[in-house]
């Protein structure tokens, strides 16, 4: 795996040291948690998914430490970039979960090592069941670019159909559901090697 | 005591926000939108309005004798609420500097916030809704001087180059999700925003973009507007009906903008209170 931007990877340490020091439950999810499973594509921000019980504590202790921690779409989505980057795609993005599969992936999140450092990384299952949550009428750009990663993904063999179908029936998502189906009646010939179809 | 009561207990007794807002070299208005929950103030404000509260003479008699503070690096949080007057001179250019970009690119631009309709005068940053065909914007406002951050093709996150990470606002690109896509499918008024004449998304556009989406405070600054007879509570309704007719979905990044049950939720507590 690519190493990560230093400025992001001391951000990244602040947070990490904060939530393992009050027990918080987080894991890393989206293009970082993708490139730790296998499916490396081109990013520069890092999705922190984070308990909602540990947002004030970790704002204020981000805050304390001279970060500016900006809302996005409060109280689920506030960013924190390194100080003095002009590049403001360079970013952490703290999500805060109240329900949902993005919940169940903080919950079941393992260890990995990420330049030198074991980081809670959410499991691949959950990010996939995640992408197949993207709504097509919705949100037709986020649905177009979700289905090139979960057709890349596939193709690496790093989507289980049957772990992925237990996390979306635990959200009683049948229209993700149905796209998984979908997802895995294309493009035969594409190689999936740990495939296990039931 | 939290923030709001305590501002609430100053004003009963006799103190105005303007002259509190000058104690503590806060923006004009700014403990306006605390009071109605528009925003929140750090713990270092929150703790001092408290204090304040509790004995108004000694805590701001005190404050009269304190030094003018060096100024804080950009990134301090604290910076976001004691704005220097570069800093406001700052917002004020933001909508001058947005405009003058995008009016002569042909670009269909409209600025957004509900702070907009409580206060013309706002210093909070003020966001953009930008049509979705109308993507040469980018290049206007970068050849302009901003930096852009990319999150999704229907946001992106703007500031001056030179300016604090607080005047960072939001770029919306709306396809598919109303209110904000069906912005520009009627006319947009304009309005006078820190001396410019800019068009601004209406108070019932917006009143339906807060009520359906999940922000805390949403439903306090529906309220406001539904108290200052800025939107009417019958127009929301017959507008959030017309949204029955779309499909249901359960996808998270939606529902953080479109939940029509919370929307129809808030609105239902709203006319109780009427």
């Amino acid at each position: 795996m690519t190493p990560l931007d230093k400025d992001l990877q001391k951000l990244l340490r602040l947070c990490a040291k904060k939530l393992d020091a009050i027990d918080a439950e987080w894991a890393i999810g989206g293009a970082t948690a993708m490139a730790a499973h296998g499916y490396e594509r081109q990013t520069k921000d890092i999705d922190l998914f984070v308990a909602d019980d540990a947002r004030e504590e970790l704002i204020e202790h981000l805050t304390s430490k001279g970060v500016a921690v900006t809302h996005i779409m409060p109280p689920a989505h506030y960013i924190a970039r390194p100080p003095k980057t002009k590049d403001l795609d360079k970013r952490l993005d703290l999500l805060f979960p109240a329900l949902g599969v993005e919940s169940l992936g903080l919950m079941a999140a393992r260890r990995h090592t990420i330049d030198g450092h074991e980081l809670p990384i959410m499991p691949i299952e959950h990010v996939v069941a995640l992408k197949l949550q993207t709504d097509p009428i919705f949100d037709r750009d986020r649905y177009a670019k979700d289905a090139q990663d979960l057709q890349e993904l596939r193709a690496r063999g790093l989507i289980e159909p049957h772990r992925v179908r237990v996390v979306l029936e635990d959200v009683s998502d049948q229209a993700a559901l149905d796209r998984l189906h979908s997802l895995l009646s294309l493009d035969h010939d594409i190689p999936t090697p740990r495939l296990r179809l039931r | 005591m939290n923030t709001v009561a305590a501002i609430e207990s100053l004003v009963r007794r006799g103190y105005t926000l303007a002259s509190l807002e000058r104690a503590l070299h806060l923006s004009p208005n700014y403990l306006s939108k605390v009071r109605h929950e528009a925003v929140r103030p750090s713990f270092q404000l929150a703790a001092l309005l408290v204090l304040i509260a509790k004995d108004p003479q000694s805590v701001l008699a005190a404050l009269t004798t304190v030094d003018e503070p060096t100024p804080r690096p950009q990134n301090s949080r604290a910076s976001s609420l004691i704005k220097t007057d570069d800093q406001n001179r700052a917002a004020d250019n933001v909508v001058e500097r947005v405009a003058a970009a995008l009016a002569p690119a042909a670009v269909r631009f409209a600025f957004f916030s509900p702070a907009l309709h409580l206060d013309p005068s706002t210093k909070e940053p003020i966001d953009v809704v930008i049509h979705d065909a109308d993507r040469h914007a980018m290049t206007s406002l970068k050849d302009a001087g901003f930096l852009c951050g990319h999150f999704s093709s229907a946001l992106f996150r703007c500031r001056l180059a030179d300016a604090p990470d607080d005047t960072e606002f939001s770029l919306h690109f709306p396809t598919t999700i109303p209110p904000l896509s069906q912005v520009f499918e009627t006319p947009i008024e304009p309005q006078l925003i820190n001396g410019v004449m800019v068009p601004v998304v209406d108070a019932t556009t917006t009143a339906l973009w807060l009520l359906l989406n999940r922000r805390p405070d949403a439903q306090q600054v529906v309220q406001h507007l539904v108290d200052r007879a800025s939107v009417d509570v019958d127009t929301l309704d017959v507008r959030l009906s017309e949204f029955d007719a779309l499909p249901q979905t359960q996808s998270t990044y939606v529902l953080q903008v479109f939940d029509r049950a919370l929307a129809r939720e808030r609105l239902r507590h709203i006319k109780e209170r009427m």
